[in-house]
């Protein structure tokens, strides 16, 4: 989509976190307003809830504000981001194991508010949602944030290679599961 | 205006400007997201809220020198630790060993001090390229391992046990203080998990190592091969304790 001249110039990453390492408080206003849609997508994606989703961007900002000092210019910024990103989902689901150990099921099941999805739901998020993490984080990674191979692999400090192979494997079980859609 | 910049035009706001209007009645997808409600999308006062914990301590940070400043760092801390260690004890095994001896055992530690000190400061750098640094330092102590086999023999002592524990002991501490130095190096960094830390104890082990071999005048290959070798795995194993210990406690 074409950019129009009148539009102001938004500085790219690179340069917001430039500015952001000196304590320009624009840069702040600008990296969030760009990060935290991107980031609070990432998560949702992730089978997490919309609360959990919400604290796992607050998170993954607060983190990347204690360590902004680890960003080095020349390097690609959504690697950085997303890298720490995916410690946060991981000791998110490290707290949801050891708080799962405490919890005691009820012998009755509440009302739900919503019907949970069919087994057979062929939608692409249900596809997305049946792939395993690794897999659905490079998809989404590539296909939903627009990041290159080489981000991807430094984001999940994976080789190209190993990257290539899981969005491989990925776009071949989701080519699965959305053909059955168009199966008779 | 594109797609991208309205998300966030729509994000930041909640209420959508004249622009992001105009671009939402061009692009179907966008007006279909901006009909469902900003919501939908993003959370209304995330990025507000978001933005308040930010400005509440916002400073100016030195960033971290580059791999290559980090790395030279890393080999500097190593090759202090050892020379100072050896100089304190005294170099015994080093004049005990042969020219050949000396130049693969030295060449075979320093591929390996090289290979840890590139990976390490990638490990701790979130989105920094992976490195293989670290399959070079074990390939290195395969090596340092052969080379003993082939050039060492067995000698008879008259307290193995005895002289194997205070080279345990030594290798150890040695480590310990390599590894205590090389955190000082990478403090800045992002320890996440326990293979970072288990990297910096191998690296710190490696020094350990090193300065046993610069020492240590028993020349037997099971002395070497078991009670120096036995320092790198303790120093590596109380790295990977001690990440794996910061990071349960860290984790809520």
């Amino acid at each position: 989509m074409p950019v129009s001249a009148a539009e102001p110039e938004v500085p790219d990453l690179a340069t917001l976190m430039l500015a952001y390492q000196r304590g320009d408080v624009r840069a702040v206003d600008l990296l969030v307003a760009q990060l935290a849609p991107q980031l609070y997508r990432f998560f949702s994606a992730q089978e997490a809830t919309r609360n959990e989703a919400e604290d796992m961007v607050q998170e993954t900002c607060l983190r990347v504000h204690h360590v902004r000092h680890t960003y080095r210019h020349g390097e690609p910024v959504l690697a950085w981001v997303y890298g720490i990103a995916r410690h946060v989902r991981v000791d998110a689901f490290r707290k949801r194991q050891r708080r799962g150990r405490f919890e005691v099921a009820v012998e009755v099941l509440p009302e739900r508010a919503q019907e949970p999805m069919p087994a057979e739901d062929t939608s692409l998020a249900a596809c997305l949602k049946k792939l395993p993490d690794s897999q659905r984080e490079v998809v989404i990674m590539m296909k939903v944030e627009g990041m290159s191979l080489e981000e991807v692999a430094r984001a999940t400090s994976m080789s190209v290679g190993a990257v290539k192979q899981k969005a491989h494997r990925a776009y071949c079980a989701l080519r699965e599961c959305l053909g059955t859609r168009v199966r008779p | 205006m594109t797609c991208d910049e309205f998300v966030c035009a729509l994000c930041a706001s909640g209420d959508p400007d004249p622009l992001a209007l105009s671009h939402a009645r061009e692009c179907v997808a966008c007006g279909a997201l901006l009909s469902s409600g900003p919501a939908v999308y993003c959370p209304p006062n995330l990025t507000a809220r978001v933005r308040a914990q930010l400005l509440r301590d916002l400073k100016p940070v030195r960033p971290l020198p580059g791999n290559g400043a980090l790395s030279a760092g890393l080999l500097i801390v190593l090759a202090v630790a050892v020379g100072a260690g050896a100089a304190v004890l005294g170099p015994h095994g080093h004049k005990e060993l042969d020219g050949v001896s000396r130049w693969l055992l030295y060449s075979s530690l320093a591929a390996a001090a090289l290979g840890c000190s590139i990976s390490l400061p990638r490990q701790v750098i979130p989105g920094a390229r992976i490195s293989k640094g670290h399959w070079m330092a074990f390939a290195a102590l395969a090596v340092f391992a052969a080379v003993v086999l082939a050039r060492f023999g067995t000698v008879e002592l008259e307290s193995p046990f005895r002289a194997g524990a205070v080279c345990l002991a030594l290798g150890s501490v040695w480590g310990s203080a390599t590894a205590a130095g090389i955190w000082g190096v990478l403090r800045r960094g992002v320890w996440h998990g326990a293979s970072a830390t288990a990297l910096a104890g191998l690296t710190g082990g490696l020094g350990g190592l090193a300065g046993l071999t610069l020492h240590c005048p028993v020349l037997d290959i099971w002395h070497v091969l078991f009670w120096h070798s036995s320092a790198v795995l303790i120093v590596t194993g109380a790295g990977a304790l001690t990440g794996a210990r910061l990071w349960f406690s860290k984790t809520p």
